[in-house]
C-alpha cells in the first residue's frame, strides 16, 4: 500500500487586516503597477467617492504602506500616491500568504 | 463597486490608460492624414510639423480632457524601461534600413532603390505596431498593417494610375480611418468616464 503524504493543514496564516480589507487591497494592486498615481486615478478605477478613498487612504498612510505627495496643479489640488517599501512587501506578503493556503 | 480582485485585471487597465482615450489613435491619425495632405498640396516643408502637432494634441487632450476625468499615473520601471527599448530600438532601425536605402539608391534595379516609399510605410507600420505590443493594444497592430498596406499598394499602383496618385489617396484614407477611430473611441471615452469633482 503506497504511504501518501497528507496535506499539512496546519498552516500559521498570519492576515494583514490593513491589506485583507477589498478597497485597500485595491489600492495596493493598482499602486503596485505604477510608480504613483493621483487620487482622481484611484476615485475613477475604484468607484468610491473621494471621502471613502480618504477613509482608507488615511489608514493605509498611518501604517506606513504609502506615501502622499500634495501640490497644486494650476490652482487644483494634486494628490499624488505611491507604494513605499513597507508597502510593496505587505502586499508581495499578503498574496504570498493567500498562495500558500489555497495550495 | 465590485468585491472582485483580479489582478490580471488591475494591470490591464493600468496599460489601457494609456490608449482607451483614443488620444494616440488621434496622433497617429493625423501624422499619417498630414503627411498626406501636406504632399498633396506640395508642403512637404511643413512635414516636419508631423511630429510636433500630433504630439501637441496628445499632451492637451490628456491635460484638459483625460487627467480630469481619470486621473493620471506615473507609469512602472518596467513599462519606462519597454518605452525606453521601444525608441532606441526604432531609432536604430529606422537608421539601419535608412542608410541600406542610400547606400543602394544608385543602383537602378534593387528593390529598396525602386520603392523606398513602401520601406518608408513598413517602417512606420512597424513602429506602430511595436507601440500596440507595448502597450498591449491590438488595434494598433492593425493600423501599423493598414499604413504599411496603404504605402505600398499606392506606391505601386502610383506606375500605372496617373490621374490621381494613388499613393496620396491611399495615406490620406489610411490616416483618415485612424483618425476617425480614435475620435469614436474619445468620444466613447467622455462619456463612459465624467469629469471627476473634488468637492466629496
Amino acid at each position: 500500500m503506497v504511504d501518501q503524504k497528507q496535506p499539512d493543514l496546519n498552516i500559521d496564516l498570519e492576515i494583514d487586516r490593513l491589506v485583507h480589507e477589498p478597497v485597500r487591497l485595491k489600492i495596493l494592486a493598482y499602486l503596485s503597477e505604477v510608480e504613483s498615481a493621483d487620487f482622481v486615478f484611484l476615485v475613477s478605477r475604484l468607484g468610491l467617492t473621494m471621502g471613502n478613498l480618504s477613509a482608507h487612504i488615511s489608514k493605509l498612510q498611518e501604517a506606513g504602506y504609502i506615501k502622499i505627495d500634495k501640490s497644486f496643479k494650476e490652482n487644483r489640488p494634486h494628490t499624488n500616491i505611491s507604494l513605499t517599501a513597507l508597502g510593496e512587501d505587505a502586499f508581495s506578503k499578503y498574496r504570498a500568504g493567500i498562495l500558500k493556503l489555497l495550495q | 463597486m465590485s468585491e472582485n480582485i483580479n489582478l490580471k485585471e488591475i494591470k490591464r487597465q493600468v496599460y489601457l490608460f494609456y490608449s482607451e482615450d483614443g488620444l494616440a489613435d488621434l496622433a497617429i491619425g493625423l501624422m499619417i492624414f498630414g503627411f498626406g495632405i501636406f504632399l498633396l498640396n506640395d508642403l512637404s516643408a511643413l512635414v516636419g510639423l508631423l511630429g510636433f502637432l500630433p504630439l501637441l494634441v496628445w499632451y492637451f487632450g490628456k491635460e484638459f480632457l483625460v487627467f480630469p476625468r481619470v486621473g493620471s499615473i506615473q507609469p512602472a520601471q518596467e513599462l519606462k524601461k519597454r518605452f525606453r527599448g521601444f525608441f532606441i530600438n526604432m531609432i536604430l532601425f529606422g537608421l539601419g534600413v535608412f542608410a541600406l536605402y542610400f547606400l543602394n539608391r544608385n543602383s537602378g534595379t534593387s528593390f529598396l532603390s525602386q520603392h523606398p516609399l513602401t520601406l518608408f510605410g513598413f517602417v512606420l507600420g512597424l513602429a506602430i505596431s511595436s507601440l500596440g505590443m507595448i502597450l498591449n493594444t491590438s488595434r494598433f497592430y492593425l493600423y501599423g498593417l493598414l499604413v504599411f498596406g496603404a504605402m505600398a499598394v499606392g506606391e505601386f499602383l502610383s506606375d500605372s494610375i496617373t490621374a490621381v496618385d494613388p499613393y496620396l489617396v491611399a495615406v490620406i484614407s489610411a490616416g483618415g480611418i485612424i483618425l476617425i477611430a480614435g475620435f469614436v473611441i474619445l468620444a466613447r471615452f467622455l462619456k463612459k468616464y465624467p469629469v471627476v469633482s473634488l468637492d466629496d
